[in-house]
């Protein structure tokens, strides 16, 4: 009885063995995925990375709030001559952000300065409108499964058992799709039908829009939504300010995942030779946290603050309560500069 | 009533190719040979059978039990109390095969069989083609200036409900027939009615065959394993990496026939020749797999048809379950060929007509049965007058006469099923959720399949749940929101019968045509072309049972992970399901 559940066992290993060998072996082969944004950026930088020094890596508070040639020229002006490139994407959390920083900074060649980097924490819910999509898959690789798997496991850190595991509850729901990713990805179920439709050329498949680039090529894109349109929203708005208020973003520390993998993309930023600063968008909201300073963390600029940074809260300069506007976005685009022109010189100061 | 409240779009089937079903199946077959007595065996798979087959239904059976205990009826599926429909066929003909026994004089026995038919057929009929005489009823009134008064009912059809009334028919039928003593065991009767491999989508197992096996105690040692992975791997790999990559070209196709030309259109129908066929018979293979593995042997229902040497050879080989039950059970109840010729031509041909419409309520399944109905007369005239030396020539070129007519006859098959899209929306790229907001301009879709694509051809991100299939004109619409169509079926399948038909006989028509695809296309065709017919000879052999267990463990995970690999991500319901 023993030898032969030894011996089914031993047949299921060598099935298992052979499908991920031969996953393995067909995934090495295959190129990248094109996910739309995400691909149309990172074939740019492939090509044209080594022309810039500086990136912006974030959500959509970053992909349609920071302008790079308004950024380059305030820089210049201060006599700190930079080229930005902004790689945000819209609803790009951790760890998909490192992912992408990684694919980024290996293709290379010269170091890079500064990378600005949005201070999201790692959530497992997924938006609607990416459920299902190759969006999703794309970053589900064995390393950012462990940290979402840490992300489910270790949650705030608390502790205690009892409390750990209601946290994991909590969050459980949502993470088998996340585990589906991850078999997805690494099956590369469908890359075969996806190519054998390019190869026909009849069945459909992703394009990538070079409008996504922006008209400058320097990735960013003016968000599409224009100002708050009415009373109503404006209504609303004003409700959530409030609330946010009641709620500061700076409150909220992080958890410990959270911030492991800022000092991830702080390793990877400095073995390509440059130095991370995190940044807190004017947002309303819980996306995003403010870790404490100090203990190896990178430097902070927060612009969270609607009473410090009341024009970026401003009804005019807001698109809706998560972005701002055009008028809003250049607003913030100076801000940065200054804010990173006084952390620089204050930096050289204390030297 | 409860059933009327029920908003949300029918759930979706479960299908073999899915990886829920591999957890469900493992589950099902550890139980199952962990359970002692055959009668044990037996209520847990007519349990797991009816738990499977309620899931297409219900959908989650969580949330489904959540919903009823609340009393939330309108966040039911439509068609939640389906299942019940199985149950009152198993129960009728567990009594009727009782009451035939039972019956002391012929005319009684003819009254219990007789009411049989009128139920079953009763219920079949009014499911699967109530929509079809109401259609036709308002085509007509239309016709003769009037306007029916009454309001069209909201019906569609319960899965597999086409294949398990034939199968209880049978039982009915061979008692009556005294082929088989009535199953005084409710249990046999229910579980092979039930059995959940086959409930859905055939073969149309003969009581004859299966209840004899539900007596004796299933055997793991007597189960052929290593058959019935293959099996059910080849069955996967058929359905998955050839139906389903073939079904996007197809589609594309007969989403607008008239605008690709001749070669096209050849293309096009060997594709949907390759599709149908893998699609329905690797469901089957599978269905075999999975009941061979757990002790049970189901019919074969496919034998290398393309490579059929007549029509009606290929009735021997096509679909053989549906067409031996429509020999036994209707050509020989209409008299055969026991008359004139013209007798014997008219059931043929009768038998056929209903054999279509059996697959589905409208003309087209009609013209598709009497297309072969006619070919199986020709054939029959031909055998009897053609000279030995006229049939010695004609032998060479009888298996690709016999598959041009059948490709011929696939065109109304197919072309009943055409959908147009549109999306209501502005972005590039959205949601069915942005298309509801944005309402202001409409935009042209390629609708593929059962999949939503926008103009960029990229794969819109819409659930199957979020989308609600009218079952009166066919067209797809958000959920919830009647009116907001999100793709059109087309009216006038005659009319792309007719263009399909025009291209396929070089006549394009004018106009500017497109290729449906390029060369590798053909070429790939002609490779599984080539690896059916090497399989048709056998020349392969079972060199898998030659090699050690591990090894062959070992290819069929390699070969798991090359058809996961060459899989779509979003797969198509089986074409069956939907008879």
């Amino acid at each position: 009885m023993l030898s032969k559940t030894l011996a089914l066992l031993g047949n299921f290993a060598a099935f298992i063995a052979a499908f991920t060998l031969v996953c393995a072996g067909v995934g090495a082969l295959l190129p990248e995925q094109k996910v739309p944004i995400v691909s149309t950026k990172l074939d740019w930088l492939a090509e044209h990375g080594d022309d810039y020094d500086t990136l912006f890596i974030g959500s959509s508070r970053t992909y349609h709030q920071i302008l790079p040639e308004m950024f380059d020229t305030d820089m210049a002006a201060a006599g700190h001559p930079v080229r930005s490139f902004n790689a945000g994407v819209d609803g790009m959390r951790p760890p998909e952000d490192t992912y992408l920083l990684e694919k980024i900074l290996a293709h290379r060649t010269k170091p890079v300065r500064l990378v600005l980097v949005e201070c999201n924490f790692i959530r497992l819910q997924q938006r609607g409108m990416d459920r299902d999509t190759l969006r999703m898959v794309y970053w589900h690789d064995n390393v950012r499964m462990g940290t979402l798997l840490r992300a489910v496991w270790i949650g705030d850190g608390n502790k205690r058992m009892l409390r750990r595991f209601k946290k994991v509850l909590e969050k459980w729901p949502d993470f088998p799709d996340h585990i589906r990713y991850w078999m997805w990805q690494n099956s590369n179920l469908g890359r075969g039908h996806d190519m054998l439709a390019e190869w026909t050329g009849m069945a459909p498949r992703n394009g990538l829009l070079a409008s996504d680039l922006g008209k400058r090529n320097d990735g960013y894109k003016p968000f599409s939504g224009t100002s708050l349109a009415n009373e109503e929203q404006i209504v609303v708005y004003e409700k959530d300010i409030a609330a946010m208020r009641a709620k500061l973003v700076r409150a909220n520390g992080g958890d410990p995942v959270s911030l492991a993998e800022l000092l991830v993309k702080q390793r990877l930023i400095e073995k390509a030779g440059g130095r991370m600063v995190l940044v807190l968008p004017p947002y309303i909201g819980e996306n995003f946290f403010s870790p404490k300073q100090g203990e190896g963390m990178p430097p902070l600029l927060d612009f969270s603050d609607p009473e410090k940074y009341p024009e970026l809260f401003s009804n005019e300069n807001r698109a809706d309560s998560a972005h701002t506007n055009v008028a809003g976005s250049h607003i913030y685009t100076h801000l940065v500069v200054r804010e990173l022109l006084s952390l620089l010189n204050a930096e050289a100061a204390k030297k | 009533m409860p059933s009327a409240l029920a908003s949300l779009p029918p759930a979706q089937p479960i299908l073999f190719i899915e990886l829920r079903f591999v957890w469900i199946f493992s589950v099902i077959f550890l139980v199952h040979w962990a359970l002692r007595t055959n009668t044990v065996r037996k209520v847990w798979l007519l349990a797991c059978s009816h738990a499977f087959y309620t899931c297409f239904f219900i959908g989650e059976p969580v949330e489904f039990f959540q919903n009823v205990a609340a009393g939330r009826w309108g966040q039911l599926h439509e068609g939640w109390w389906f299942p019940l429909l199985l149950w009152f066929s198993t129960f009728m003909d567990y009594f009727v095969g009782l009451g035939i026994e039972a019956a002391k004089t012929d005319r009684g026995r003819k009254l219990w069989v007789t009411g049989s038919l009128v139920v079953n057929l009763g219920v079949l009929g009014f499911f699967k083609y109530y929509g079809f005489f109401d259609e036709n009823v308002r085509a007509v009134f239309a016709w003769l200036g009037l306007s029916p008064t009454w309001e069209p009912l909201k019906i569609f059809l319960p899965y597999g409900i086409s294949f398990y009334t034939f199968q209880s028919l049978s039982y009915s039928i061979e008692v009556y027939r005294r082929h088989l003593r009535a199953e005084r065991s409710f249990l046999n009767l229910a579980f092979f009615i039930a059995f959940f491999p086959q409930v859905v989508a055939g073969p149309i197992v003969r009581a004859m065959t299966f209840l004899p096996q539900t007596l004796k105690r299933t055997d793991w040692l007597r189960v052929d394993a290593r058959g019935c992975l293959v099996l059910f791997f080849i069955g996967f790999v058929k359905k998955a990496c050839v139906s389903d990559n073939l079904a996007a070209i197809v589609d594309a196709y007969f989403c607008a026939p008239q605008d690709y030309n001749t070669l096209s259109a050849w293309v096009a129908m060997l594709c949907y020749a390759g599709q149908i066929y893998c699609d329905f018979s690797g469901y089957t293979d599978m269905a075999l797999g999975v009941a061979g593995l757990l002790g049970y042997e189901l019919c074969v229902n496919f034998n290398f048809p393309y490579f059929a040497a007549s029509i009606t050879d290929f009735w021997r080989r096509w679909h053989m379950s549906l067409s031996s039950w429509l020999r036994d059970y209707l050509y020989i109840s209409l008299g055969g060929n026991r008359g004139s010729k013209l007798f014997t031509y008219r059931n043929l041909m009768l038998t056929m007509l209903l054999g279509g419409l059996w697959h589905g309520a409208s003309w087209v399944f009609m013209l598709w049965g009497g297309l072969h109905g006619t070919a199986l007369i020709f054939h029959r005239e031909w055998t009897r007058l053609a000279s030995a030396r006229m049939v010695s020539v004609v032998k060479w070129v009888a298996v690709p006469l016999t598959f041009l007519w059948v490709l011929f006859a696939w065109v109304p098959f197919r072309a009943g099923d055409t959908y147009a899209g549109v999306v209501v929306s502005e972005k590039e790229t959205e949601t069915l959720g942005d298309i509801a907001k944005n309402s202001a301009a409409q935009k042209p879709i390629r609708l593929l399949g059962d999949g939503f694509y926008d103009r960029r051809g990229e794969k819109l991100l819409v659930r199957r749940d979020d989308v609600k299939r009218d079952p009166l004109t066919g067209d797809w619409q958000l959920a919830g929101q009647p009116g907001k169509i999100v793709a059109q079926r087309l009216a006038g399948s005659f009319s792309n019968t007719l263009t399909v038909w025009k291209s396929l006989a070089f006549s394009d028509g004018g106009g500017r045509k497109k290729d449906v695809c390029p060369n590798g296309l053909l070429i790939l065709l002609a490779v599984l072309a080539i690896v059916h017919w090497v399989n048709s000879r056998s020349f392969l052999g079972h060199w898998w049972r030659r090699i050690p267990d591990f090894c062959f463990a070992a290819v069929l995970g390699a070969g798991a992970a090359l058809a996961i690999f060459a899989k779509p991500v979003v797969y198509k319901a089986f074409i069956y399901f939907q008879f």
